[in-house]
C-alpha cells in the first residue's frame, strides 16, 4: 500500500547516467486531469515547476517561441522515447503518466491517475520502496537509477528503473516528484541470466576434477585457477592470480613451460602434452596430461591461454602395475606351459622331474631357495627330496624334519587346503617355529608353501624360501605355487605309474618264462611218458587175451580202462602243450572229407544210440570231398565236437552240418555246425569253457566227467587250420558249435568215392520220419539227384499220402520209412500199405532205429528192398537205393547176389560170437555159415552154460536161441544182464533166435534184455548182414 | 535109416540149395530121417511133449538149410502136438516121411 503523505525518499544508488536534462525539461503534464494527449505543451523545466501563462508582449512572444520550441523538443522525445515520464505530487499520487505506461506496465494513463506507484507494486516491493524513498523524499534529492518491482497489469513483474527529480513550485515549496522509469525487466533477466550462466560454468570449473588454468597472453600470469588446480599445486587460488609459473615451479621447469605457452599462442592451436612432470608442493612429483588452448579474443589475437592438466600419475601408476602383473603371469605361464611339455614330468624320472619344478619355481618367483619334500613315517616326518639353491645354482637333498619339532607347521600342511603363504616367517603362526633354528641362519624372511597331494591325500609340500625380509606373496606367485605343487603330483604319478608298468613287465616276463619252462618241460618228457603207458596198455591188451579167472577178468577189465582214460588224458594235454610251445604241426595229406565225418559220425553212432539221441549228418552239396589237410587233426575235432554235444544232450538230437562257410566264399573255406537239444551253456561261460581245464558247469565234471581239454585243443587246432571255432547257446534248449577251417582243393581228385551214380531224375519217393532233420537230409540228398520227394512225419500221414498218389498219375517208386516212429512204426505202414492194394513196382527202404538189428532180420522177413543204419552216410544211401531199384526193375546187380544191398566193406573185425542153441542141426548150420568169416564162434547147448562161457570169455555178440532145455534164453539172458550191471560193464549185443513169431513174443524177448531178434530158419545171408551191421557199432 | 531117395522123377522134389551148405545136408537129411522114427515112437508112447519139441527144432532148423517144407511141417506138428492132435500127428508125420522120400537136392545159388 502506497503510504499517501509520507515524503517520498530519494537514492543515490546506482552510477547510472542520469537522462540528459533536456529532455526532462520538456517534459508536460496535465494537472488533474491525467490526460495525456498526443500533442501536449511543453513546459520549461528546470525552473522548479514554475508555469508561466501567455501574454501578448513581444518579448513574451520570443519567449513563446523558445516554449514552443522546447514543447516541440518536449513532445519529440516523449514521442520517441520508450520510457516512462511520470509526475506524483508531494502524496506520491500520480499528476501525469506518459503514454508509454501503457506498453511498460499495460495501464492507460488515465487509469494511474490518483493512484500511487506503491499500488503498482507488490506489496513488499512497495514496502521496501517505501523505506528507500523516505529519506530521499525527505531531503527533497532527486535519485536515479532505483530499481523497483511493478506489477504489470496483467500481473507480470516488471522490473523498473526510475529516476526523479523533485518539482518545486515557484514560491519554492515542494510539489512533489517527476521522473522517468525504463523497463530493464530485460536487462535485468538478462543480467540475471548471464549470471545465472556464469556461475553454472564457475560450478562447472570448480569442479571438474582436472586442473583449469588461464593465463593471460601477454604476461603468461595466471587469472584464473579451479579448485582442482589449488589441489593440485597446494596453493590457494588468491597466492595464484597474478602469478606466473616462476612464481612455482623451480627455473627450468618455468621455462619449459613458457616456451610451450609461446608456441601454443603463436601457433594458435591446441596443443597436446600427454605426459609432463611438475613438481607441487604437497604432492609431490606428479604427472600430468594437459592441453593447452589459445583463446583469442574478438580481434583475433591470443588474448588468454587455457590449459586443462589432469593428473594421471595413479593411472600411470596403476598402468605400470598392471602391466608389470601381466609380465609376472606370462611369465608364470610360460614357465609352467614350459614345464608341461617336459617329458620327465610324464616319463616317470622322478629325479629329473624334481629338478625341473624346483628350479622353475626359483626362477620365476625369484626366490632364493625351492625345495619339495615328502611326508614319512605316516607323516611324523618331513623328507626332502630336492633343495634347488639359486645363486649357488646346485640341488641338495637329504634333510628330514620332525614333526614334534614343528607341530604347527605340520598340523598346518596336514590340514590346511592350500598354499601357506607366510608374508613374514618369523611371525606367522604356522611358520614361526623355523624362526631360530632354520630361517634366522639362512635369513630367510617369507615363505610360500603348496601341499602336494597325490591320490587325495597331502603327502608332501613345496616350498619357496625368500631370502630377506618379509614379502608380500602376490595372489599370482600364490596360485604359480599351488600349480608347481600340481606338477608335483603328475611327477608322482608318473613315478607310480612307471613303477607299476616295470612290476608288470617283470611279473610278465617271469609268467612267459614259467610257461615256456612249462611247455618245454612237457613237450620233452611226452616221448618219456608214453613209454611206459605203451608198455601198460600193451601189456593189459595181451593180458586179456590170455585164459583168466572171472574175478581176474575184472580186475582186468577196470585196469584197462584207466589205461585208456589215462591215455587218453595224456594225449590231450601233451597235445595242449604241444600246441601253446607251436610244435604241432599239421599234415598235409589227400583226405576225402565226406569219408572223414561220416566215420566221425559212425563212431559216435553207438554213444548216441544208448542214449536214445538222434544223430543226423548233412553235406551240404558245394561242399568239396576231395580236399588237402590233416584228417586226423579234422578228425580230433570233430570226434570233440560230437561227443561232448552227445555228452551233454539227454534227449533230442545231435546234427552234424557241412558246408561252405558263409563268410568266405573261396573254396576249401568249410564251416561245421553241430547242434544239439542239450542242456546248453550259460552266456557268462560260452568264452570260459575253451579255456584249458574249465568246463561250462563246475557240476558237470562229475556228471558227465571229461578234463575240459578237448575245446581248448580243438580251438587251437582250428587256429592251426586258419579257423576258428565258437558257440552259440541257449541255457535248457542246446548248442550250436561252429568249426570253420581252411583247407585245399585237390585239383585232381584221385579218388571219388562216390562211385555210385544214381540217377533219380522223377522218381516220385516219399520219405517217413518223424524226425524233421532227417527228412530234411533225406529229401536235400535225393532232390539233387533229380527225385520227386515228399515227406511226412508219421505212418498215418504216410499211408493217407500213398493212397492219395496211388489213384493218380503218379504214384510213389520209392519209400523210405523210418523203422521206429511213435503211433504207427514203418513196418506197420509196409503191412498197411500191402494190405491195402499191393503196390506194383514199389521199392521200399526202411531206415533202422538203434535196434537195428530187429529191424534189419524183419526187413528182411518181409523182403523189403534194403535197410540204412542211422546215421545214414550218402554214399550208403545212394548204393541202396540204387541196388534196390534195380532188383525191382528186376536188373541184376553186379556186385552181390544177395537178396538185400549189403553195406560197403569196412575194415573187417574179427568178432567173437557166442552161439548159444540146444539144435545140434543149428549148431552146424551157423558154423557153416561163418565158416567164410574171421568171426570166432563158440557154442554153448543151453543157457546155463552159455552164461558160463560169457562170463569166462569176451564175447562181441550172442546168439540165444529162446527155446532151449535147463534154462531156456529169457532166463539166460536176464542172467547176462544182471551180471553185466553188476560188473559195471557195458550191456553185450544178444540177438534172440527164436522161431515163434508172435508179437507178445517180441515184446518178451525184448524185456528179457535182448536188442533184438531173427525169426528162425534163420538164412545165412540174414545172419551175415546182421553180424556186419554190428560189428561196425562198436567204438575202437 | 530109410532108403536114399526114390528117384521117380514124377515124384521128385527139387530143392534148391546154397552149394556152401552141400556138406551139411545129407547128414541133415539123415538125422531127419532118424527124427520120423522118433516121432512114430512118441507117438506111440504118447509122448506128445517130445513131438512137440521136435517138431519146434524142424520148425526152426529146415528153413535155415533151405528146406522150408521141413520148417513148416515142423510147425504144424508142433501144433497138432499142442491140441493133442494125434490124427495130425500121424498126418504130418507120414507127410515129412514122404518129402525126405521124394526131395533131390539141386545145389546152386
Amino acid at each position: 500500500m502506497a503510504k499517501k503523505g509520507s515524503p517520498i525518499r530519494a537514492s543515490r544508488t546506482a552510477k547510472r547516467q542520469p537522462t540528459p536534462p533536456a529532455a526532462r525539461r520538456s517534459r508536460t503534464t496535465q494537472p488533474s486531469t491525467g490526460q495525456v494527449r498526443g500533442a501536449s505543451r511543453t513546459e520549461p523545466t528546470g525552473k522548479q515547476g514554475r508555469r508561466t501563462g501567455r501574454t501578448q508582449d513581444p518579448s513574451i512572444n520570443q519567449t513563446e517561441v523558445a516554449l514552443q520550441n522546447s514543447e516541440q523538443r518536449f513532445r519529440a522525445l516523449l514521442e520517441t522515447t520508450s520510457d516512462w515520464i511520470w509526475e506524483i505530487d508531494e502524496h506520491a499520487v500520480f499528476t501525469y503518466s506518459s503514454p508509454n505506461i501503457c506498453n511498460l506496465l499495460g495501464y492507460e494513463p488515465e487509469e494511474v491517475l490518483g493512484k500511487t506507484p506503491f499500488d503498482l507494486m507488490p506489496p513488499e516491493e512497495a514496502c521496501r520502496i517505501g523505506d528507500l524513498f523516505g529519506p530521499i523524499a525527505a531531503a527533497r534529492q532527486s535519485f536515479s537509477c532505483i530499481e523497483s518491482v511493478y506489477l504489470h497489469k496483467d500481473g507480470r513483474r516488471i522490473v523498473l528503473e526510475c529516476g526523479g527529480v523533485p518539482v518545486f513550485d515557484g514560491a519554492g515549496r515542494f510539489r512533489g516528484y517527476r521522473g522517468i522509469d525504463r523497463d530493464i525487466t530485460e536487462r535485468i533477466r538478462a543480467a540475471e541470466e548471464t549470471r545465472h550462466n556464469h556461475s553454472l560454468l564457475d560450478s562447472i570449473i570448480e569442479n571438474i576434477p582436472h586442473m583449469i588454468f588461464v593465463k593471460d597472453a601477454k604476461t603468461l600470469k595466471f587469472v584464473r585457477f579451479n579448485q582442482a588446480g589449488e589441489q593440485l599445486l597446494g596453493y590457494p587460488k588468491e597466492e595464484l592470480i597474478g602469478k606466473s609459473d616462476y612464481d612455482f615451479f623451480p627455473e627450468q621447469e618455468a621455462d619449459c613451460f613458457t616456451a610451450m605457452d609461446r608456441q601454443v599462442l603463436q601457433r594458435g592451436h591446441s596443443f597436446d602434452i600427454p605426459e609432463e612432470p611438475i613438481e607441487t608442493r604437497r604432492k609431490g612429483r606428479r604427472l600430468l596430461h594437459t592441453k593447452k588452448v589459445p583463446i583469442n579474443g574478438d580481434d583475433g589475437t591470443p588474448q588468454y591461454l587455457l590449459g586443462i592438466s589432469e593428473d594421471i600419475t595413479e593411472r600411470k601408476h596403476s598402468e605400470r602395475v598392471e602391466r608389470e602383473r601381466t609380465r609376472v603371469l606370462e611369465q608364470q605361464q610360460i614357465a609352467l606351459c614350459e614345464l608341461a611339455k617336459q617329458d620327465v614330468i610324464y616319463t616317470g624320472d622322478f629325479k629329473e622331474a624334481l629338478r625341473m619344478i624346483t628350479e622353475t619355481g626359483s626362477r620365476v618367483l625369484g626366490v632364493e631357495r625351492t625345495s619339495v619334500w615328502t611326508l614319512t613315517q605316516q607323516g611324523a616326518a618331513l623328507e626332502l627330496l630336492d633343495l634347488y639353491e639359486r645363486t649357488s645354482n646346485r640341488h641338495i637333498t637329504g634333510v628330514t624334519l620332525a614333526a614334534q619339532d614343528y607341530p604347527s607347521y605340520f598340523e598346518a600342511i596336514a590340514h590346511e587346503e592350500h598354499t601357506i603363504a607366510a608374508h613374514d616367517a618369523h611371525t606367522d603362526v604356522r611358520t614361526r617355529e623355523f624362526s631360530q633354528s632354520y630361517l634366522t641362519p639362512l635369513g630367510i624372511g617369507a615363505m610360500l608353501d603348496s601341499p602336494v597331494r597325490h591320490r587325495g591325500y597331502v603327502v608332501g609340500v613345496l616350498c619357496h624360501e625368500h631370502v630377506g625380509g618379509p614379502r608380500s606373496w602376490t595372489t599370482e606367485e600364490i596360485n604359480f605355487s599351488s600349480s608347481l605343487g600340481t606338477f608335483m603330483t603328475l611327477a608322482l604319478e608318473a613315478k607310480q605309474r612307471q613303477e607299476a608298468e616295470q612290476a608288470l613287465v617283470l611279473s610278465k616276463e617271469a609268467a612267459e618264462v614259467a610257461s615256456r619252462a612249462k611247455s618245454d618241460f612237457l613237450a620233452s618228457v611226452s616221448h618219456e611218458i608214453r613209454t611206459p603207458m605203451n608198455a601198460i596198455i600193451g601189456m593189459a591188451d595181451l593180458l586179456w587175451e590170455t585164459d583168466l579167472t572171472p574175478d581176474q577178468r575184472k580186475y582186468l577189465r577196470i585196469f584197462r580202462r584207466a589205461g585208456g582214460n589215462l591215455l587218453s588224458l595224456i594225449n590231450n594235454i601233451l597235445d595242449l602243450s604241444k600246441v601253446e610251445v607251436g610244435h604241432l604241426e599239421l599234415e598235409s595229406t589227400d583226405f576225402d572229407l565226406s569219408d572223414l565225418v561220416e566215420k566221425s559220425i559212425e563212431i559216435l553212432a553207438m554213444r548216441a544210440n544208448e542214449k536214445g539221441l538222434e544223430l543226423a549228418c548233412h553235406l551240404s552239396p558245394d561242399v568239396p570231398r576231395a580236399v588237402i589237410g590233416d584228417p586226423n587233426r579234422l578228425h580230433q575235432i570233430l570226434i570233440n565236437l560230437i561227443s561232448n554235444a552227445i555228452k551233454f544232450t539227454d534227449s533230442g538230437s545231435v546234427t552234424v552240418r557241412v558246408m561252405q562257410d558263409p563268410e568266405l566264399p573261396t573254396p576249401g573255406a568249410i564251416r561245421f555246425s553241430i547242434s544239439d537239444t542239450g542242456i546248453g551253456i550259460p552266456p557268462d561261460k560260452l568264452a570260459v569253457i575253451f579255456e584249458s581245464f574249465t568246463q561250462a558247469h563246475a557240476s558237470m565234471t562229475r556228471k558227465y566227467g571229461g578234463t575240459g581239454l578237448g575245446l581248448t585243443i580243438s580251438r587251437q587246432l582250428a587256429e592251426l587250420m586258419n579257423g576258428r571255432i565258437w558257440v552259440e547257446s541257449t541255457l535248457g534248449e542246446g548248442s550250436r558249435f561252429h568249426c570253420s577251417v581252411q583247407l585245399a582243393v585237390q585239383s585232381s581228385p584221385t579218388s571219388i568215392h562216390d562211385n555210385v551214380q544214381v540217377n533219380l531224375q522223377g522218381v516220385r519217393t516219399l520219405v517217413v520220419d518223424d524226425h524233421a532233420t532227417n527228412r530234411l537230409i533225406l529229401r536235400e540228398i535225393l532232390a539233387a539227384l533229380g527225385a520227386q520227394v515228399t515227406d511226412t512225419a508219421s505212418g498215418h500221414e504216410a499211408i493217407e499220402e500213398w493212397q492219395r498218389a496211388s489213384t493218380s498219375a503218379r504214384p510213389y517208386e520209392l519209400l523210405l520209412l523210418d523203422c521206429r516212429m511213435p503211433g504207427m512204426d514203418g513196418f506197420q505202414v509196409v503191412e498197411e500199405i500191402r494190405r491195402a492194394s499191393p503196390p506194383q513196382g514199389l521199392t521200399i527202404i526202411m531206415l533202422a532205429s538203434d535196434h537195428w538189428a530187429d529191424d534189419i532180420a524183419r526187413t528182411y522177413d518181409m523182403g523189403l528192398g534194403g535197410y540204412l543204419i542211422k546215421p545214414i552216410r550218402r554214399s550208403d544211401l545212394l548204393q541202396t537205393i540204387s541196388i534196390a531199384l534195380d532188383r525191382s526193375k528186376g536188373t541184376q546187380h553186379t556186385t552181390s547176389s544177395a537178396s538185400v544191398a549189403p553195406t560197403p566193406p569196412t575194415e573187417v573185425r574179427a568178432l567173437r560170437i557166442l552161439l548159444v542153441e540146444d539144435s545140434p542141426d543149428n549148431q552146424v548150420l551157423v558154423r557153416s555159415y561163418l565158416k567164410q568169416t574171421p568171426y570166432r564162434l563158440d557154442i554153448a547147448d543151453h543157457g546155463a552154460i552159455g552164461l558160463e562161457l560169457f562170463k569166462k570169455g569176451c564175447y562181441d555178440l550172442i546168439l540165444m536161441d529162446m527155446q532151449m532145455p535147463v534154462m531156456d534164453g529169457y532166463e539166460a539172458t536176464q542172467a547176462i544182464r544182471a551180471w553185466e550191471r553188476e560188473q559195471d560193464l557195458p550191456p553185450t549185443q544178444v540177438i534172440a533166435l527164436t522161431a515163434l513169431a508172435l508179437k507178445e513174443d517180441g515184446v518178451k524177448i525184448l524185456e528179457a534184455g535182448c536188442n533184438a531178434h531173427m525169426t528162425k530158419p534163420i538164412k545165412k545171408h540174414t545172419l551175415l548182414e546182421v553180424l556186419q551191421a554190428c560189428k561196425g557199432r562198436y567204438t575202437s | 535109416m530109410t532108403t536114399g531117395p526114390n528117384r521117380n522123377a514124377e515124384n521128385v522134389i527139387t530143392v534148391h540149395i546154397d552149394p556152401g551148405l552141400e556138406e551139411l545136408v545129407p547128414g541133415f537129411l539123415e538125422n531127419r530121417r532118424g527124427d520120423v522114427q522118433i516121432l512114430e515112437t512118441a507117438l506111440e508112447q504118447n509122448n506128445l511133449a517130445q513131438i512137440r519139441i521136435i517138431g519146434h527144432r524142424l520148425k526152426g532148423d529146415g528153413g535155415g538149410y533151405g528146406f522150408d517144407a521141413i520148417s513148416m511141417v515142423g510147425a504144424a506138428l508142433e501144433q497138432a502136438a499142442a491140441r493133442e492132435d494125434r490124427d495130425a500127428i500121424r498126418r504130418h508125420t507120414a507127410e515129412l516121411d514122404e518129402f525126405l522120400a521124394r526131395v533131390t537136392v539141386v545145389y546152386r545159388r
